[in-house]
């Protein structure tokens, strides 16, 4: 799952992007207004924590104008500014949740893992596809009840797959949702590990949609 | 102590007692005199009729009382004498008063045996009668007079004290009432009390207590809004502090985790940056004491200072280094608060200042002042920023190496005002990137001939290097 964490303080930046990595997420870290605008823009990500107090542009200034432009992806606030009025200035602005600092880590991956449920319109919290259970949180994935080892960026495309249920994700969708900025990954990367999840889950279950894309397929 | 109304109806009282009084001697004297003319003029009257009963041959035939009684001192009674012109006493309405035969014609005052007889005299061709009156009866009826009229005096000044009591009373009740009104303040509530209903004279002492109130507000409102600042400013290290140690939590190889380690290490030598700094500006703060007055050597500090830092600057490849020339710089200061505006320069300088650019402490002469400037060849400040930048908290919006706390400034500004210097943002040194750096430039007054030299303090640096 692809994240943007807009951060101006390199430390709490550097610590928040390398907790949220290890939680699972693939994060592009922007740290000022106007990178946080571009990136938004460009619509890859589940989720945004977004800080207020920014450089070059106010995070709320960028929040609002995002919502203006028909955004829709999930956003996260995260900021010292903690009064009621500022709380609901952010809801108010579009924020889906507000967190004060200073935020606890594994508080921070729930909420955000709950935001991307709900955006995804389901609601309980694991993904699942017949007999086939993804827990996003957790990290764990289940056919017919027996535990399968995948590969951080296996488990990333099977979620991707999994979150829209029915949706078709094009190669190009996969990457955007898989790598971040300073990724390279090979041209034939997302077909390679499709593969590999095919050998570990199944070959009906990745299903090809030709000239589209990939889709989970229900499973038995 | 007699508070002042009872001091007021006190004074009343007795200015009121005493017109009382004088009012009754007024009386007494006035009545005196009116009483002396209407009886005086019954006397001459007396006289005359008499004289012309003599006159007419027809002596006067009154009763003569019998011989031997005293005369008659307490009625208005008249006696009356008649002589012949050869002094012979024919007649006397009291035997037994001894008027002497008066020569002259008119009134006067006899001092007889009996006490003072008032006395007129006439003459015909032939006889001298005289009619008089005893005095003491006169003064007696004045007496009673001016007593009577006493009476109503005094009755007045039970009346009148309850009146002017009331009155003051009345009067001080706004009073009363401020004094209420102030007694009701407290640190959370400071407004101003009423003045306008009070008195003239009170209202300069509560017009004061106003301005004080305000200034007190003023400086709780500078405190509070120093703290809310401070609190806040202090959870973005220590979120960061958190966040690190969660990283620690959940590092599990010995690389990854000396690593979060040393982030860790790093964010709490940031936090507790702030705290020292938050300290010191509270020590600086308005209602601070007046600095120490002593002979600072400044060229000596300036060496001090880079020596302090220089390790840093090497780590940052900064070259940073002191230009002091022949200047021999003294100022009159407290050399602990001046070494913290010093560091506090520093520090901002080597924040802003990229790898192999340079740092330069100068000293210069001013006049009657001595100068002493930093100057870095980092990106520099922009004019409209070069106010805002002093505010506390305030970081520069272009993303410089290494966060600030945003108080350098503040607690540089606090020392230079405190010191009664004067501090100037210039353009510093250019670099290669055509940045025009920025140059801090504090002038401060020369110490004076005699002043004592400031002892050598140790300054706990707190972790300068880590920054």
């Amino acid at each position: 799952m692809r994240l943007l964490l807009v951060e101006d303080d390199p430390m709490i930046g550097k610590a928040a992007a390398l907790g949220l990595q290890r939680a699972g997420f693939t994060v592009d870290w922007a740290r000022d207004g106007r990178a946080a605008e571009l990136s938004i823009a460009n619509g890859v990500y589940q989720a945004v924590v977004l800080d207020l107090a920014l450089p070059r542009k106010d995070g709320l200034d960028v929040l609002r104008e995002a919502r203006d432009r028909g955004e829709v992806v999930p956003v996260i606030v995260v900021t010292a500014r903690d009064s009621v009025a500022e709380r609901v200035a952010g809801l108010n602005a579009g924020a889906d949740d507000y967190l004060v600092k200073p935020f606890d880590l594994d508080e921070l991956v729930a909420r955000l893992h709950a935001l991307i449920r709900r955006h995804a319109g389901r609601a309980t919290p694991r993904y699942e596809c017949g007999a086939l259970v993804l827990d996003p949180v957790a990290r764990r994935v289940q056919l017919r009840g027996a535990a399968v080892a995948l590969s951080g960026r296996e488990f990333a495309i099977l979620a991707a797959l999994m979150r829209v249920p029915g949706a078709v994700l094009s190669v190009e969708a996969l990457e955007d949702a898989v790598y971040g900025w300073h990724d390279e990954p090979d041209s034939n990367a997302i077909q390679v590990h499709v593969h590999h999840l095919r050998r570990k889950l199944g070959a009906d279950i990745v299903r090809n949609v030709r000239g589209c894309g990939y889709r989970i397929a229900e499973v038995q | 102590m007699i508070s002042l109304r009872g001091r007021l109806l006190l004074w009343s009282l007795g200015a009121l007692g005493v017109g009382a009084v004088l009012i009754a001697l007024a009386t007494f004297a006035i009545s005196l005199q009116q009483m002396n003319e209407v009886l005086d003029g019954e006397l001459r009257q007396s006289a005359l009729t008499l004289l012309s009963h003599y006159q007419a041959g027809r002596p006067a035939d009154p009763a003569a009382p019998p011989g031997g009684t005293d005369p008659d001192l307490d009625s208005l009674a008249l006696a009356t004498q008649v002589w012949t012109l050869d002094g012979r006493r024919i007649f006397a309405s009291q035997p037994s008063l001894e008027l002497p035969m008066a020569r002259i014609q008119g009134f006067e005052t006899v001092v007889t045996r009996h006490g003072p007889w008032r006395v007129y005299t006439d003459r015909s061709a032939h006889y001298l009668i005289q009619a008089a009156q005893a005095m003491a009866v006169r003064q007696r009826v004045a007496a009673a007079v001016a007593l009577r009229s006493l009476v109503p005096s005094l009755a007045a000044v039970p009346l009148l004290a309850l009146l002017l009591a009331g009155a003051l009373q009345r009067r001080l009740r706004p009073l009363r009432r401020a004094a209420d009104a102030v007694r009701q303040r407290s640190a959370t509530s400071l407004e101003p009390v009423e003045v306008a209903a009070l008195p003239g004279e009170v209202r300069p002492l509560l017009e004061s207590i106003n301005a004080l109130l305000a200034q007190l507000d003023r400086a709780l409102s500078a405190q509070r809004r120093f703290t809310a600042d401070a609190a806040h400013e202090l959870r973005t290290p220590l979120a960061a502090l958190r966040l690190q140690l969660q990283i620690v939590g959940s590092s599990h190889d010995a690389a990854s985790r000396a690593d979060a380690l040393d982030d860790a290490a790093r964010g709490l030598a940031r936090a507790t940056r702030l705290v020292e700094q938050l300290l010191q500006l509270s020590r600086l703060g308005p209602d601070a004491p007046p600095p120490r007055r002593e002979r600072v050597d400044l060229a000596a500090l300036a060496r001090s200072v880079v020596a302090d830092f220089s390790r840093r600057a090497d780590a940052l490849g900064i070259d940073l280094g002191v230009e002091a020339g022949p200047v021999a710089a003294s100022a009159s200061g407290d050399a602990e608060q001046l070494r913290v505006m010093l560091n506090n320069l520093v520090d901002n300088a080597l924040r802003h200042t990229p790898r192999r650019g340079r740092v330069d402490l100068r000293l210069r002469d001013a006049g009657r002042r001595v100068a002493i400037e930093v100057a870095d060849s980092g990106a520099g400040l922009p004019d409209d920023e070069r106010e805002r930048v002093f505010r506390r908290f305030y970081r520069a919006d272009d993303g410089s190496c290494g966060p600030g706390t945003g108080l350098g400034l503040s607690i540089v500004r606090a020392v230079v005002s405190s010191h009664g210097g004067r501090i100037e943002l210039a353009d510093g040194l250019s670099n290669a990137e055509g940045g025009r750096g920025l140059a801090v430039r504090i002038t401060l007054m020369r110490a004076e001939p005699g002043a004592e030299a400031a002892r050598r303090t140790e300054y706990h640096r707190c972790d300068l290097e880590r920054g």
